[in-house]
């Protein structure tokens, strides 16, 4: 047997050896629950509901409506006297942050209270405009509203952009995956989030 | 739980049955059975190799593109599970031809 058929057969034995792991073993689950961010949701001085994704015809996500009537809640319970809504725009004119802005309106919270930003397309530049945004309101101590996967990393930015952050995560990690094919969902979601850390620690001017 | 043992129950028995009617109705050689595992191995190892490649590949096209448009292209383009299959088919040529290189040495 030659050495690349060698290495190969390692790399090969390696990937399905991982692969049984995690698609038959509790394992991305236990590592899921270690690497969310419980919640603690307490008065903060703004609630900053992070972006998400649209789809294509220009309508919020799930995963997008779900953070912002979850920043919506948080406010009626009186957590904070601004509601910061952020999400990029489609290209068409709409934008998460406009859509979400008037779906808190329409649900009784008063326009004074609501800040919008939608030019922001990754959690780095979110923190950076956030903190533009909320400057002049004297804003630093902040309910930040994302999935839980995402709020280790999206706390670890805010907190350099000079905030202190309270983390208020969406229950949205699905860290008690049942199913082979759940878990390596599961698996991918948590790869592609310590990439995105690793990238935002390596590359720290850059956009992520 | 029937979530949990589905796939594998499947999966042994496919096999079971896929080892029986091969050594029995076509009578290949069990003897050839460890050394199909190994090559399997190697497809599998050379399809992650092809996933790190267009893994690199994909990240180098998208900071191309935000350079050359001047817009944002997110890097989650490069986590497109197509590419996981067009790895496997890329993984798949390779192999071939190695095989046949080697062959004709």
């Amino acid at each position: 047997m030659s050495r690349s058929s060698a290495a190969l057969r390692v790399v090969g034995g390696a990937t399905l050896a991982g692969f049984a792991l995690c698609a038959f073993t509790p394992l991305p689950n236990e590592v899921c629950r270690r690497s969310v961010v419980a919640a603690e949701p307490r008065p903060a001085q703004a609630i900053v509901v992070l972006g998400s994704t649209m789809t294509p015809d220009g309508m919020l996500s799930a995963s997008s409506l779900r953070r912002a009537l979850h920043g919506i809640e948080l406010y009626r319970r009186g957590l904070a006297p601004w509601l910061v809504f952020l999400g990029p725009g489609d290209g068409s004119g709409n934008s998460q942050a406009a859509i979400r802005a008037e779906l808190a309106l329409r649900s009784g919270i008063p326009p004074e209270a609501i800040v919008t930003g939608d030019e922001m397309w990754t959690t780095r530049e979110e923190a950076e405009g956030v903190r533009r945004l909320l400057a002049p309101k004297g804003a630093r101590e902040i309910l930040l509203v994302t999935g839980a996967l995402h709020m280790r990393r999206a706390r670890w930015l805010f907190e350099r952009a000079g905030f202190e952050v309270i983390p208020a995560p969406l229950s949205d990690a699905s860290c008690e995956s049942i199913g082979p094919e759940s878990r390596i969902g599961l698996t991918l979601s948590l790869l592609q989030e310590w990439l995105a850390r690793a990238y935002n620690a390596v590359l720290p001017g850059s956009r992520g | 739980m029937i979530e949990e043992a589905f796939v594998p129950v499947v999966a042994v028995a496919s096999t079971a049955l896929g080892c029986w009617i091969a050594a029995r109705r076509l009578r290949w050689p069990l003897r050839g059975l460890a050394p199909a595992f190994g090559k399997a191995l190697e497809c599998v190892g050379a399809v992650v190799l092809f996933c790190i490649l267009n893994a690199v590949v994909g990240t180098a096209v998208i900071f191309a593109a935000r350079a050359l448009s001047g817009r944002f292209v997110s890097l989650h383009l490069g986590a497109d599970q197509t590419l996981l299959a067009v790895s496997a088919l890329q993984a798949l040529v390779f192999q071939w031809w190695r095989e046949q290189s080697s062959r004709r040495d």
